[in-house]
């Protein structure tokens, strides 16, 4: 059996399998979603309306032996930017939906009406539940009801309370191993995209599944032999290593060192209370109190970088607390209380909200005067208020920029709409051309200039360099190429620094998909998806004026390294 | 020759490097001495010597780095993220 498209559409509540067309039989995760979006929906229409799309693919390799390779990817026109968007996370969810042989489930249409529903997915078809009885629940009690109803053996996607408001703020969720509602494809407000079509949640069941169809075992074996090896012995992706023992948040303590993390709403890079917060802070606390540590987001993983929090006696797992949750949702509020962070974190989870736009919001109503910097308990309260689904609540739910807008703050660190992560872009200038220019408004992972400009991976570059329009574009097109494949982001540590893990990743693809790809089609397959996405960002009206950063980055020096956003327009320009 | 003068700088450890060296720690040194001084009066082990050393806040400097009086050296282990 080839693989197929599952198309949903919810003006009628019909679904059907549909063959995987020719042109698309290459294609995996965000060249899956890219390409479908580009295609199927109009780029000026209404992203909460009718004919916006919401598309989901799991990546190339996705499904089978390779490691670290459960990524999904989630499409869309974004209604907190205007642009395309593709978010991706790691799940079962995903490695489920390969396995079932569906390269992309396409969510179209808008069921009118007030009833939500629920797409059950098996091998053989797809139905429709009502799914009212969960609306305005939170997805911590939700998702176990959901596997409590399916089985435990099921995957699971779903929305939340934020995209029930329509909320810029709402991602969507993916259960992790254990079914905790705490793995996000949570840029953009794709949530909402989903909710707005009375959409709630996905549950797939594969029963009966075939499995990844692989066209040359062999190939496809010394692939990913090779990229374990180099997963097993780089030092930032190794067994033992500082990602594997203390998470993503291990970055606190250099980005605060450099002077780039972001303080107060971007008013400062550096504070010495950072290090309450910190990975390794974490990861001692983790242990004392018995949570899990290393633990992975999807089966298979080698880097195994996520964790279980858990309040003190080992209670109540929230989920992983990332580098970007605890920055965003700590130093950048002012909080540096873990316990704190760690309920914000939960609150966002429940609530179905990305967490980056979530402490970006907080950090400006903080600065609007909602509540003061520091104020963790406030912070939790307002969170309380998108529950209830409050005016204020309503507001907050739409993001960093509108909630800045309201309140009367002028220094809203946004790009396209979409707020900013753990890194001042005064500091560390590389990740802030990343931001300006990438289609999809501010987001680190598209082009990770943190790699070379900090960690020393990738080459040496200085932070403070403002000659960075070379580097971003590279690591954009790198990434986009990643970000088909299915493959983890983090692979890329280790491929940048030994080349056999990039060719074994190559050959992992040839070995699916039958091709011969070489390590020189990388960047011209991620430039095809890029392109792909800027196309579609132009006809709905973006030009290079969209790809700046706010002025204060410009003209606000930034305590203590004293730097400004200092690239040029001419080389932001340059980068597309 | 010998150089008598002294000067004073802060010494940070992150990470797995804890095992070996301080969270924190203000040292007195000789003048002109570098990195590889620190390496060696904290006995890095040698397979643990592929780091990140920032000092004033600035990577990607080698052992050979020469500190001057009221540096901040803070040196990581690999490590990555995002």
């Amino acid at each position: 059996m080839p693989k197929r498209i599952l198309r949903v559409n919810m003006s009628n509540l019909e679904a059907k399998f549909e063959d995987l067309p020719e042109e698309y039989k290459t294609l995996g995760g965000r060249g899956m979603t890219s390409t479908i979006v580009a295609k199927e929906v109009p780029a000026t229409c209404d992203p909460l309306g009718p004919h916006n799309k919401l598309v989901l693919a799991p990546g190339i390799v996705t499904g089978t032996a390779a490691p670290s390779s459960g990524r999904i990817s989630v499409g869309g026109k974004s209604p907190l930017t205007g642009t395309i968007k593709e978010a991706n996370s790691g799940t079962p969810f995903s490695q489920m939906v390969a396995r079932m042989r569906i390269g992309a489930i396409i969510i179209e249409g808008k069921h009118e009406g007030d009833d939500y529903y629920l797409l059950k997915v098996t091998n053989d078809g797809a139905e429709f539940i009502n799914a009212n009885k969960w609306f305005g629940k939170g997805l911590y009690g939700v998702y176990k009801d959901l596997y409590k109803q399916f089985g435990d053996k099921v995957g699971i996607c779903g929305v939340g309370i934020a995209a029930e408001l329509l909320g810029g703020n709402s991602g969507v969720c993916f259960g992790d191993p254990e079914g905790l509602p705490s793995r996000y494809a949570g840029r953009g407000g794709l949530g909402a995209v989903m909710a707005s079509k009375g959409l709630k949640f996905i549950v797939v069941d594969e029963t009966g599944a075939l499995g990844v169809e692989i066209a040359n075992q062999e190939i496809f074996k010394q692939g990913i032999k090779k990229l374990r090896d180099a997963l097993t012995t780089h030092d930032v992706t190794k067994p033992g290593g500082a990602l594997n023992t203390y998470g993503t948040a291990v970055l606190v303590n250099i980005i605060n060192e450099a002077g780039g993390l972001p303080q107060r709403n971007f008013s400062s890079g550096q504070d010495s209370r950072s290090e309450k917060v910190s990975g390794e802070a974490k990861a001692a606390e983790i242990e004392k109190r018995g949570g899990q540590r290393p633990h992975f987001c999807n089966p298979g993983c080698i880097i195994q970088c996520s964790e279980v929090w858990v309040k003190p006696g080992g209670k109540d797992p929230v989920g992983v607390l990332e580098y970007e949750s605890v920055w965003a949702l700590g130093p950048n509020s002012g909080i540096y209380d873990l316990d704190e962070i760690g309920e914000l974190n939960r609150a966002c989870n429940d609530l179905g909200m990305d967490t980056i736009e979530t402490g970006d919001t907080i950090a400006v109503a903080m600065e609007g005067g909602l509540i003061n910097f520091g104020d963790g308990k406030g912070a939790l309260k307002l969170m309380e208020e998108i529950r209830k689904k409050t005016p204020t609540g309503k507001i907050l739910a739409n993001g960093t920029e509108i909630t800045g807008k309201v309140l009367g703050v002028t220094r809203i660190p946004t790009v396209k709409g979409q707020s900013l992560p753990a890194y001042d872009p005064r500091a560390i200038k590389g990740i802030g051309v990343t931001y300006a220019t990438t289609p999809m408004g501010a987001d680190h992972t598209a082009g990770y200039a943190i790699a070379p400009e900090i960690l020393g991976v990738g080459g040496q570059l200085d932070p403070r360099d403002p000659n960075k329009a070379e580097v971003s574009r590279n690591l954009q097109l790198a990434t986009a190429a990643v970000d088909a494949t299915g493959y983890c982001l983090f692979i890329a540590f280790a491929v940048l620094d030994i080349p056999e893990g990039l060719e074994g990743v190559v050959e992992s693809l040839n070995g699916v998909l039958g091709a011969n790809l070489t390590v020189d089609d990388v960047a011209p397959i991620g430039k095809s998806i890029i392109d792909t996405e800027l196309d579609f960002n132009k006809r709905a009206g973006f030009t290079n004026i969209h790809d700046r950063l706010p002025e204060f980055f410009l003209e606000e020096k930034l305590p203590p390294t004293d730097e400004v956003f200092n690239v040029t327009d001419e080389d932001l320009d340059s980068v597309f | 020759m010998i150089n008598n003068e002294i000067i004073s700088v802060t010494v940070k450890f992150f990470a797995t490097l804890r095992k070996f060296g301080p969270a924190k720690e203000n040292l007195i040194i000789p003048e002109d001495s570098n990195i590889r001084f620190l390496f060696e009066k904290y006995k890095i082990p040698r397979e643990e010597r592929r780091t990140i050393i920032m000092v004033n806040g600035r990577p990607h400097q080698d052992k050979s780095t020469v500190l001057k009086d009221g540096d901040i050296i803070a040196i990581f282990p690999p490590i990555g993220g995002g």
